[in-house]
């Protein structure tokens, strides 16, 4: 039994860090002065505004990995059928549109070029050339 | 400068986009079938033309698919056009959606062009089973026959502290095309408008009112041979012309509310057709369902639902036979029908359902009933 709890100890630790959940940050243009509250942000990834506080038009990235799954479940409180079924009432009815996929790499360089932009990134990779509008 | 600046974005983004108009295609469908268990038909919605269940199982009442195209042209102009075409009408394209709409600014939007009459609480994607939590809205309320409008529709939306206000307002011309293509001898077109107001409480109650009114030209080869018949047996012969000639005024009021608890949702819709004609019978239709999150994939639902028809003030002939053929036609009817169903999420833009329904309904004293099991597969792609 004991010889095996080293095993059974790196089995929990595997465990762990698959369930941990990774910090998202929402990631601006730097010179995008809007201070954003959850709230606004919401409201931008749900199509619900096309626009930040200041009136500037707003255009919101998501990305094509898990880290997507995380941000809808922590910050748009749905999961990933709740929002497919949400953006079908909004895409067949004309209203809108959902946020288009990006890879991490592109959300990077699209934030850094373009002031109109929102998006997320894993915390983890927050590079330099962009500003975080708040971490979740 | 940002105009570029996003057009060089959305380039960056996207190796298929070309210029600054951006293109999508997107698509949805569902796969319906099912059977009466009785030896009764079923048939599902007015709307579905000759659609109906009978004993053996039918894929073609109620299945559907659509296509819709969109483009931005601006970030403020973009045109929508939706194609669905349904087993009930031999897959024959309809075009639902076919507009230009502008939005002003993130509260007010206009569209033009064909639309759909915004009269009930899921009018906008009632063809969309995915984006809904049964595999049709309740079909008893959603009554008018004719939803698809050429006009002019605009929609203002604000907050206000812990209340959302949506105010929607159409006017224009409803043309039966559906029911010309099926048969030349009905036809009907109506001038018409409409307004709705909804006002949602924190995220979790909703409560919507509507009022639409138009004015009916009918033509009927049907009821024009009745009329034949009931002026040879020396009835009142104004009775059906009445009806049948031009600018008849209805209308169509509905009032629907929406409670989003943690787990459990209740949805109800009580809506009315009216006819100012002594022909057509009026028409109050309610629903409510409760609809409950099981599991993160699994949702059931329970709808109990109730017609009251009344009759106009319909003369009879004092002919035994006619007198009962136009009062089951025309005159008073009470339906009451329960279903009970289930939404199972296959997989991220898939959705499986299942639904039993018995409904009864006792119309001149001819007591039916007809029980109907369907199952569903909705996707969206």
């Amino acid at each position: 039994m004991m010889k095996n709890l080293p095993v059974f100890a790196l089995f929990l630790t595997i465990s762990f860090t698959c369930v941990a959940q990774a910090e998202v940050s929402v990631i601006t243009h730097p010179s995008n002065g809007n201070s954003l509250t959850k709230t606004d942000i919401t409201a931008i990834f749900l199509g619900k505004k096309k626009t930040f506080p200041d009136g500037s038009s707003a255009v919101a990235l998501v990305l094509n990995d898990a880290t997507t799954d995380e941000f809808n479940t922590k910050l748009l409180g749905k999961s990933s059928s709740q929002l497919k079924s949400y953006w079908s009432k909004l895409v067949f009815t004309g209203k809108a549109n959902p946020p288009k996929p990006v890879s991490p790499a592109t959300m990077l360089e699209l934030i850094k070029g373009n002031p109109n932009m929102i998006g997320f990134v894993d915390s983890s990779s927050v590079s330099d050339g962009v500003s975080v509008a708040g971490q979740f | 400068m940002k105009k570029t600046i996003f057009a060089a974005g959305l380039l960056a983004a996207s190796p298929l986009i070309a210029h600054a108009t951006d293109y999508s295609v997107k698509g949805f469908g569902s796969l319906i079938g099912g059977l009466t268990t009785d030896q009764n038909e079923f048939r599902p919605h007015v709307k579905y033309g000759g659609g109906k269940y009978d004993e053996s199982f039918s894929l073609d009442a109620e299945s559907h698919f659509g296509l819709q195209f969109r483009a931005d042209i601006t970030d403020k102009l973009y045109a929508n056009v939706q194609v669905i075409t349904r087993g009930a009408y031999n897959w024959r394209p309809e075009l639902p959606w076919a507009y230009i709409g502008y939005n002003f600014n993130d509260n007010i939007q206009l569209k033009v062009g064909r639309l759909k009459a915004p009269f009930y609480l899921y009018s906008d994607y009632q063809d969309v089973g995915y984006a809904l939590p049964w595999i049709s809205p309740p079909r008893n309320a959603y009554m008018v026959p004719i939803d698809a409008i050429d006009g002019v529709n605009v929609i203002g939306n604000f907050s206000r502290g812990q209340f959302e206000h949506v105010i929607e307002a159409w006017v224009g011309h409803i043309d039966d095309t559906q029911n010309k293509y099926e048969t030349k001898a009905l036809g009907t077109e109506i001038d018409a408008f409409g307004f709705s107001y909804a006002s949602t409480y924190n995220d979790w109650l909703m409560v919507r009112y509507t009022y639409n009114e138009g004015d009916l030209d009918l033509y009927s080869d049907d009821l024009d041979q009745i009329e034949a018949t009931l002026i040879a047996v020396g009835a009142p012969s104004k009775m059906i012309a009445n009806a049948t000639s031009e600018g008849v005024r209805g209308s169509f009021s509905g009032l629907a509310l929406k409670a989003e608890f943690d787990k459990l949702t209740i949805i109800a819709e009580l809506n009315q057709l009216e006819w100012h004609t002594n022909i057509f019978p009026h028409q109050k239709r309610a629903y409510i369902s409760g609809i409950y999150q099981a599991t993160e994939k699994f949702t059931p639902y329970i709808t109990l639902m109730k017609n009251n028809d009344s009759a106009g003030d319909l003369q009879l002939t004092g002919v035994p036979a006619l007198d009962t053929s136009l009062a089951q036609g025309f005159g008073a009817s009470d339906t009451t029908a329960w279903a009970i169903g289930g939404r199972y999420e296959l997989m991220p833009n898939v959705a499986l359902k299942a639904e039993y329904q018995s409904q009864s309904s006792d119309a001149y004293h001819i007591e039916d009933v007809s029980d109907t099991v369907r199952v569903a597969l909705d996707f969206v792609f």
